[in-house]
């Protein structure tokens, strides 16, 4: 008959697996992929509206498209997000150009970009071709007087297509 | 002398952690952070620029639609001469701007393929009050009549938008 050791004789007692109650975690990710598929823009355009500019509802459900991103509040002017105009600082004025119809810190700005996107639909292979599109994130107190002159100074740089960018609720 | 105690003696015990309560306040932020989001989506509406062209006039005399804007009236114009169709006066505050739909509707079944509309707001209007009139000259309701046209094939198409080609005919004045 075969003796086991004494130690070997001690049955060893193997850690207990740790149980976690994981419903209530799946709880929080059910709503949170709710909270994330309601938020879901299909568009695929990254629309950024600064403090300072309340967008206009509508009832419109056209999506987003592609573009150069101008913003206009009361004070300021951004170009895909970078400050062209800046009314807040003291001295600053806005500048006009054509009988006082186009704004020459966004014209310029926007010709570059123009200029931009041209360069890279020559060199680059397969790019898409400019398309003129040109997103307007405009502050919905402001005046047509003001809003026209955006609108001329986008169509002299040689943007056709104005795509007006409004809020709405589902 | 006195020996290390033998680790045999010791019983591990697994205490399994408690994590309701985190997971609760965890639950709550996640219904605070729902309550405070904005369901906000942003979508657009078109518009050209308008073309100076140098060709000749169609033959087809256009039906040229002109929305006039001022902080009072709405005037709807059509023709080449601009021969006003209808005045809209404000009543109160706001415009009467499904009595406007209306006529839109009206225009739009005599002339199924025409999808232009000039807009030609004065400088004091403001953006908010051109949007609102952009929306009911674009959307055609599913409680408006239905309006169909034939496309190439002969089919009969239900058509979704009133005027949708909007443009801004005084931008440079």
């Amino acid at each position: 008959m075969k003796y086991k050791s004494i130690r070997k004789r001690i049955r060893r007692k193997r850690p207990e697996a740790l149980d976690v109650d994981i419903t209530s975690l799946l709880d929080i990710l059910v709503i949170l992929l709710v909270f994330l598929l309601k938020s879901y823009n299909s568009s695929g355009v990254i629309l950024n509206v600064p403090k300072g500019i309340k967008l206009p509802f509508s009832q419109t459900k056209q999506l987003n498209t592609p573009g150069v991103i101008v913003q206009v509040s009361d004070s300021k002017i951004w170009v895909d997000d970078q400050v062209v105009l800046d009314l807040t600082k003291p001295g600053n004025r806005v500048i006009y150009d054509q009988g006082g119809t186009r704004i020459i810190s966004l014209f310029n700005e926007l010709r570059k970009k123009r200029s931009l996107y041209k360069q890279v639909e020559k060199t680059a292979k397969g790019a898409k071709k400019f398309s003129g599109i040109v997103n307007l994130v405009v502050d919905k107190g402001l005046k047509y007087s003001y809003v026209k002159k955006i609108l001329g100074t986008c169509a002299d740089a040689g943007f056709q297509k104005y795509k007006f960018v409004v809020s709405s609720t589902e | 002398m006195l020996r290390k105690p033998s680790r045999k003696n010791f019983k591990y015990k697994f205490q399994r952690p408690n994590l309701i309560p985190i997971l609760d306040a965890v639950f709550i932020f996640i219904f605070f952070l729902l309550f405070s989001a904005d369901f906000v989506n942003l979508f657009e509406i078109n518009s050209n620029v308008p073309i100076v062209s140098n060709s000749p006039p169609p033959k087809k005399i256009p039906l040229n639609l002109t929305l006039r804007i001022t902080p009072n009236t709405l005037t709807l114009k059509k023709g080449l001469n601009g021969r006003v169709v209808k005045s809209f006066r404000k009543s109160g505050p706001n415009y009467d701007l499904s009595a406007l739909h209306q006529s839109l509707v009206n225009i739009k079944k005599k002339n199924l393929y025409e999808r232009t509309i000039i807009f030609e707001p004065t400088n004091s209007v403001d953006y908010e009050t051109i949007v609102k009139i952009m929306d009911e000259v674009i959307i055609l309701r599913k409680m408006d009549e239905a309006l169909y046209r034939k496309d190439k094939s002969g089919l009969d198409i239900r058509i979704k938008e009133l005027f949708d080609d909007i443009i801004f005919g005084n931008i440079k004045s």
